[in-house]
């Protein structure tokens, strides 16, 4: 079954690179608005540091990491996913075009996910990558072979949370239809992703890590590659990804069967 | 054994009325689409719904082909309940909509083919024969490397029938599948689908407005008004039904003949210089005597009552 939704998805990535090989100006702008904003970014927390030797106990380089690693996991997220989710909050529901995907043989919520990738959103990769190493070897904080492992380990099941979230906030589109502007919610929470969680007042550290974990998705993962494994914070991460997989597939199945198409 | 089986389905649409005044007094609206529906389909056959709009067809279809739950009922297609979503029962089956596009609209159609050879694990084998088939058949070579946003209407509904056929379906749901298409591109699409229902024995749902479809395709006709069936047999039997009667029309090359026909009895009109009688089954031979003493018998046609005018009948009980 994964093997066909890898299959599907090379296709789909193919077809989106025919497609935006069609738009080479948009690419480059939005390349060029992608480098912009990090380097907006980079100027800001500079500006916080020179006024303060750390946030919460994380040195710039650490902040500049977790920076960088919440942003590489908005981009794949960007360039893979956010597109087809978003397209229900806006198009396939309001317009009845989900129709097709419910009388295929795939999983709909998989399917509408990944239809309509940006493959060339991964460039940005080209420079995030390169400065989440350059932060986290500029730490001076030494990585072991086990945070590394713990580190991609909770990564990829961070990913995982960070889907769920967006598929669950969109999800209200299948009763109320008319959503455009919950498809945005995930960009302003996005905000909260970038600093470590101490900084924070604790209703709001309790809020954005438990009962709509969107700082669980950057802050434990950064902390895995940075401080001794914490099996507490491992175990955490995976129960709340598991109760979030679970609540999302609930809400999007009664969705599903409220579905009304719209009428031709 | 019937391959579709429908029992008493029922599908029920609730909407919430509110407005700023009264946001706590909302009330539910209910509009019932489908109303106890009950219909047997034999594998192999192709049935014609008619009804008007709203009349319930396009949603039973959906409810037919799992993208809509009813509100009550049982449906068994092949075996299965269409919207339990089982992927044996949706590998083997296939819904073209003439008012939407499964493809994707800014690339070649082939892109789009490949693309649903993935979603529904055809052999590549199975795969090249039967894209090779639909492309001679519908004769759109020339169409698999053109963008679907460049394609006119009747080469984009080619494209939606091969897409629709590609995994070599048992069960097919057309609705409205000729709708906005000229002359040409609807005939070449009935002729298409008489083909394939004949050679591959595929059972055929079709919903149209027009009647030119369901008197090519169809033998057996559903007609549904307000979500419930007003009638289910053949089309023959309908016409029987509702209209026991033929229509004689003759061309009254002038006054003088105008004036005859003014003296013949029964149900008759004159509409420009042409004369209708419509003529009920047993009085025929009378009648027929009759007109073809008076007139030039190459100015006599006897015809059926058409079968818009059946339809209408009916809708206007």
């Amino acid at each position: 079954m994964i093997f066909r939704y890898i299959k599907i998805n090379l296709v789909l990535f193919k077809n989106s690179l025919i497609r935006d090989s069609q738009i080479p100006g948009h690419i480059v702008s939005s390349i060029l608005f992608r480098v912009l904003e990090l380097v907006v970014s980079l100027v800001f927390f500079k500006v916080i540091f020179t006024n303060t030797p750390d946030l919460a106990g994380w040195n710039y380089y650490q902040v500049l990491f977790l920076y960088a690693f919440a942003r590489i996991i908005m981009i794949v997220h960007n360039a893979w996913l956010k597109r087809g989710v978003q397209s229900m909050a806006t198009d396939l529901i309001r317009k009845g075009e989900f129709d097709f995907y419910l009388a295929k043989p795939v999983d709909p919520m998989v399917m509408v996910s990944i239809r309509r990738p940006r493959i060339y959103n991964f460039l940005s990769l080209l420079f995030l990558i390169p400065l989440a190493f350059y932060a986290a070897a500029k730490t001076g904080i030494p990585i072991g072979f086990d945070n590394i492992f713990w580190f991609l380990f909770v990564g990829i099941i961070a990913f995982l949370l960070y889907y769920f979230l967006t598929v669950l906030v969109i999800s209200p589109a299948f009763w109320f239809v008319r959503l455009w502007s919950i498809s945005e919610i995930m960009d302003r929470m996005n905000t909260f992703m970038r600093y470590p969680v101490g900084i924070f007042p604790e209703a709001i550290k309790i809020t954005l890590m438990i009962v709509f974990p969107v700082m669980t998705v950057s802050y434990i993962p950064a902390q895995t590659l940075f401080y001794p494994p914490n099996p507490v914070w491992i175990l955490f991460i995976i129960t709340v990804t598991a109760l979030f997989g679970l609540i999302t597939r609930l809400v999007w199945l009664a969705g599903q069967r409220n579905y009304n198409s719209a009428s031709s | 054994m019937s391959i579709i089986s429908a029992k008493n389905v029922t599908k029920t649409f609730t909407k919430l009325d509110y407005n700023w005044r009264n946001l706590f007094k909302s009330k539910k609206i209910e509009t019932t689409a489908v109303n106890k529906l009950n219909i047997e389909i034999e594998e192999g056959e192709f049935v014609g719904f008619l009804g008007p709009n709203g009349a319930g067809k396009t949603t039973f279809l959906k409810i037919l082909s799992s993208i809509i739950h009813p509100t009550s009922g049982e449906v068994s297609i092949m075996g299965y309940t269409p919207w339990e979503r089982d992927f044996r029962y949706l590998s083997q089956m296939a819904i073209v909509m003439g008012q939407k596009n499964q493809l994707w609209w800014d690339l070649p159609a082939i892109d789009s083919f490949n693309m649903l050879k993935e979603v529904y694990s055809i052999p590549d084998e199975k795969y090249k024969k039967n894209l090779d088939k639909m492309v001679e058949t519908l004769d759109m070579k020339s169409l698999l490397t053109k963008q679907l946003r460049s394609m006119s209407l009747g080469e984009r509904m080619k494209c939606e029938l091969t897409a629709s056929f590609l995994h070599s379906p048992k069960v097919i749901f057309l609705d409205e599948p000729t709708i906005g298409l000229d002359v040409v591109s609807s005939h070449s699409i009935r002729k298409f689908l008489k083909k394939i229902n004949a050679e591959e024995k595929i059972t055929m749902i079709l919903t149209s407005h027009y009647m030119g479809d369901i008197e090519a395709l169809c033998k057996r006709v559903v007609i549904v008004d307000k979500g419930k069936k007003v009638y289910d047999g053949g089309l023959a039997e309908l016409k029987e039904k509702y209209a026991p009667e033929k229509k004689i029309e003759i061309y009254l090359e002038n006054l003088e003949e105008k004036e005859k026909f003014a003296k013949i009895e029964g149900n008759k009109k004159i509409v420009e210089n042409k004369g209708i009688i419509r003529v009920q089954k047993h009085e025929i031979a009378s009648v027929v005597n009759q007109v073809f003493s008076q007139f030039n018998p190459e100015n006599i046609s006897i015809t059926e009552i058409e079968t818009e005018e059946v339809i209408g009948k009916i809708f206007n009980k």
